[in-house]
């Protein structure tokens, strides 16, 4: 065998399969694509919903900061701190049940 | 080269914007050299979950192809880079090469020669060599300079003639 004969090997060796389309394959792939679609819009959920968390908090601290500073909520506190504390941590407890509600409980497996 | 190409450019721009059945087209026209030029490089079974990686970073970044090189090239340069990747994490990668075109003793003769080259070696010589690739294309597939793929290829090649011959064994 000559040097033309070896070339003819190799390209006959490595030349890609001949063969039809394997349109399992193509299925495979478009379910890979329906999971990371699925994927990418579930990161999208969870990042918006953390947006609205953090804008909430952010509003929930500043009217407690303004509240705090008005001199009739400074008078009620300084008479009643007991109860002034309690009414905060009512407040706390509902904003964390409202943040634990079936809404916020992880992501959602039925979009997965 | 660029009218054969258009075709892909079109299915690659719908991809883009969410055509997934324009992307099926796609997958189905490339799989087949995609996944030879894998199964060349030693991935054994892993050929297909690279090359189905690569179908999916393709869709993913497929706003991103200008279509200034063939898809086909764009497209392996992604395999390409998914299977250094592989190999960078040290995730296990058979050492079996697959083709199901050839019959088993060529087979099994061009397997063992590939297996003693180095990875660039390998996928310079099955670009080139078996799928027909210029040396250009080749180059901007593997991220090489031309020189360094040319010379690449040639000592893949010599190589491969002195096992052929006996003479390296």
């Amino acid at each position: 065998m000559n040097d033309d004969d070896f070339n003819g090997f190799l390209a006959s060796a490595l030349s890609p399969p001949r063969r039809d389309e394997d349109l399992a394959f193509v299925g495979q792939v478009q379910q890979r694509l329906r999971v990371e679609r699925a994927l990418r819009a579930e990161r999208l959920r969870i990042a918006r919903k953390l947006a609205m968390d953090l804008a909430g908090l952010g509003t929930v601290a500043t009217a407690l900061l303004a509240l705090s500073r008005s001199p009739a909520v400074s008078a009620f506190v300084s008479l009643n701190p007991s109860l002034a504390l309690g009414m905060l941590l009512i407040g706390a407890a509902g904003w964390i049940a409202l943040q634990a509600g079936p809404d916020s409980a992880g992501p959602s497996r039925a979009t997965i | 080269m660029r009218g054969a190409n258009d075709e892909d450019v079109a299915l690659c721009a719908r991809s883009a914007a969410g055509d997934e059945q324009a992307f099926a087209l796609l997958v189905a026209k490339h799989e087949r050299a995609l996944r030879g030029f894998l199964a060349r490089l030693g991935t054994g079974n892993m050929a297909d979950d690279i090359a189905q990686e690569a179908f999916i970073k393709a869709w993913r970044f497929a706003g991103q192809y200008d279509g200034k090189a063939r898809f086909s090239t764009w497209l392996t340069r992604i395999a390409w880079r998914c299977w250094l990747d592989r190999c960078r994490r040290r995730e296990p990668v058979p050492e079996a090469i697959g083709g199901d075109r050839v019959d088993s003793s060529e087979r099994s003769e061009i397997d063992d020669m590939l297996m003693r080259l180095s990875p660039a070696e390998r996928a310079a010589l099955v670009l080139c060599e078996g799928h027909g690739w210029t040396h250009a294309e080749a180059a901007a597939m593997l991220g090489l300079p031309l020189g360094t793929l040319k010379s690449t290829v040639a000592r893949a090649k010599e190589r491969c003639r002195a096992m052929w011959r006996g003479d390296e064994r």
